[in-house]
């Protein structure tokens, strides 16, 4: 399967069989196992972690040595503080992180560390503070959540192998296609959410 | 561009101008990914343009068999942004006829212009059919699932019409590339007209 089309097949997943609701559980599978699927259930979360994941394999390993730990930890504090954050425009700046990340996979242009750097620890911490389950406490909700930090993790590390692993003219154009595709998205939905 | 072609393209858009084209899906329907998908599938005007916007890519060759899907699906969502927003944009059925009229003409007359050019004229005529897809955003569907729908349909059509476009490398291929190019643009005739 190219490049490509990993990303709009992964939408097609994410989206086939239920709506995009920000915390759709799936009876029977427990709480982490719902953690685990949930960036992938939530579009505007697939998005910008599969741009993201696009834009540091393409960046290079010397760009994932620092951002892919940064993104990890920043995930991990902004999940457990997720509870007492809110009022914050978190859809918008998921989007926003999508667009400047696809955007930039589309380019395909050496990039400053400390660039990469940000947008993985910002993207990390919008999704996470995005994540908190409604009505979990306790075990539960941790449970949870750690499932949640290892979806993101996951989501983010296979694009990021993918784009680091393709190296063939045509497969790295598919990734910039991929790119452009999810900025798109994203500045639609950016329009819609302002429109609304 | 060539003078055969302006001779051919500007008298044909001066006699139809007065009657827009009535082609385009309708709207009103809920759903969001399926929906999006089928939107630019089912109106044939949004097919033959993006049809169209793949094989003059693959006409042109390196870069611009990329370049061109590139720029259109982003152009397409700022269009489609002013859509969402209630931005009005004059003629926007006209200009979406225009596209593969223009389009299929610049194939048909095997017209190689630089590529950026060719770029800013894809992405002028992509404004008019991301606003399309914007305003008939259905009100009760899933902005993200519709975005990644028509998106993801857009770039399938490139796709298609890149793929078509490949058989350019044979002389047979050239031609039939080329009476596809004229058949956009009697098309497009067609949707100005109201004929189709």
């Amino acid at each position: 399967m190219t490049p490509g089309a990993r990303g709009p097949v992964a939408c097609v997943l994410a989206v086939a069989a239920a709506p995009a609701f920000a915390h759709a559980t799936v009876e029977g599978i427990g709480n982490f196992y719902n953690g685990l699927l949930h960036p992938f259930v939530v579009l505007p979360h697939a998005l910008a972690l599969i741009a993201l994941g696009l834009l540091l394999g393409q960046q290079g390993v010397g760009h994932a040595r620092r951002a892919l730990p940064a993104f990890g930890l920043a995930a991990a504090v902004s999940l457990l503080v997720s509870a007492w954050v809110s009022g914050l425009p978190l859809g918008v700046a998921i989007l926003s992180a999508g667009t400047v990340a696809g955007l930039l996979v589309a380019a395909a242009t050496p990039l400053p560390r400390f660039l990469t750097l940000g947008l993985a620890t910002a993207t990390a911490i919008f999704i996470g503070l995005d994540s908190n389950p409604d009505g979990l406490g306790g075990v539960a909700r941790l449970t949870l959540l750690s499932g949640v930090w290892l979806g993101t993790g996951f989501a983010v590390l296979g694009c990021f192998g993918i784009a680091e692993t393709l190296r063939r003219g045509w497969q790295r154009i598919g990734i910039r296609i991929a790119g452009s595709w999810i900025a798109a998205v994203s500045i639609m939905v950016v329009s819609v959410d302002a429109g609304r | 561009m060539p003078t055969s072609c302006i001779r051919i393209v500007s008298p044909v858009l001066l006699a139809a101008f007065s009657t827009a084209a009535a082609s385009h899906t309708g709207n009103g329907d809920t759903g969001g990914f399926i929906s999006g998908l089928y939107h630019p599938v089912l109106g044939w005007d949004h097919v033959a343009a993006m049809v169209a916007v793949g094989l003059w890519g693959a006409f042109l060759r390196n870069p611009a068999i990329w370049v061109l899907p590139v720029v259109f699906p982003l152009v397409m969502a700022v269009g489609g942004a002013l859509g969402v927003t209630g931005v009005q944009l004059p003629l926007v059925e006209t200009g979406i006829a225009a596209s593969a009229i223009v389009l299929g003409a610049m194939i048909l007359l095997a017209v190689r212009p630089p590529l950026s050019v060719a770029a800013v004229l894809v992405g002028a005529f992509a404004v008019f059919h991301g606003h399309a897809h914007g305003v008939e955003l259905p009100a009760a569907a899933d902005a993200v699932a519709y975005s990644a729908g028509f998106v993801l349909a857009t770039g399938a059509l490139h796709l298609g019409g890149i793929a078509f476009g490949l058989m350019t490398r044979w002389p047979a291929g050239r031609a039939a590339v080329r009476a596809c190019g004229g058949g956009i643009a009697l098309a497009g005739i067609g949707f100005l007209t109201g004929a189709l």
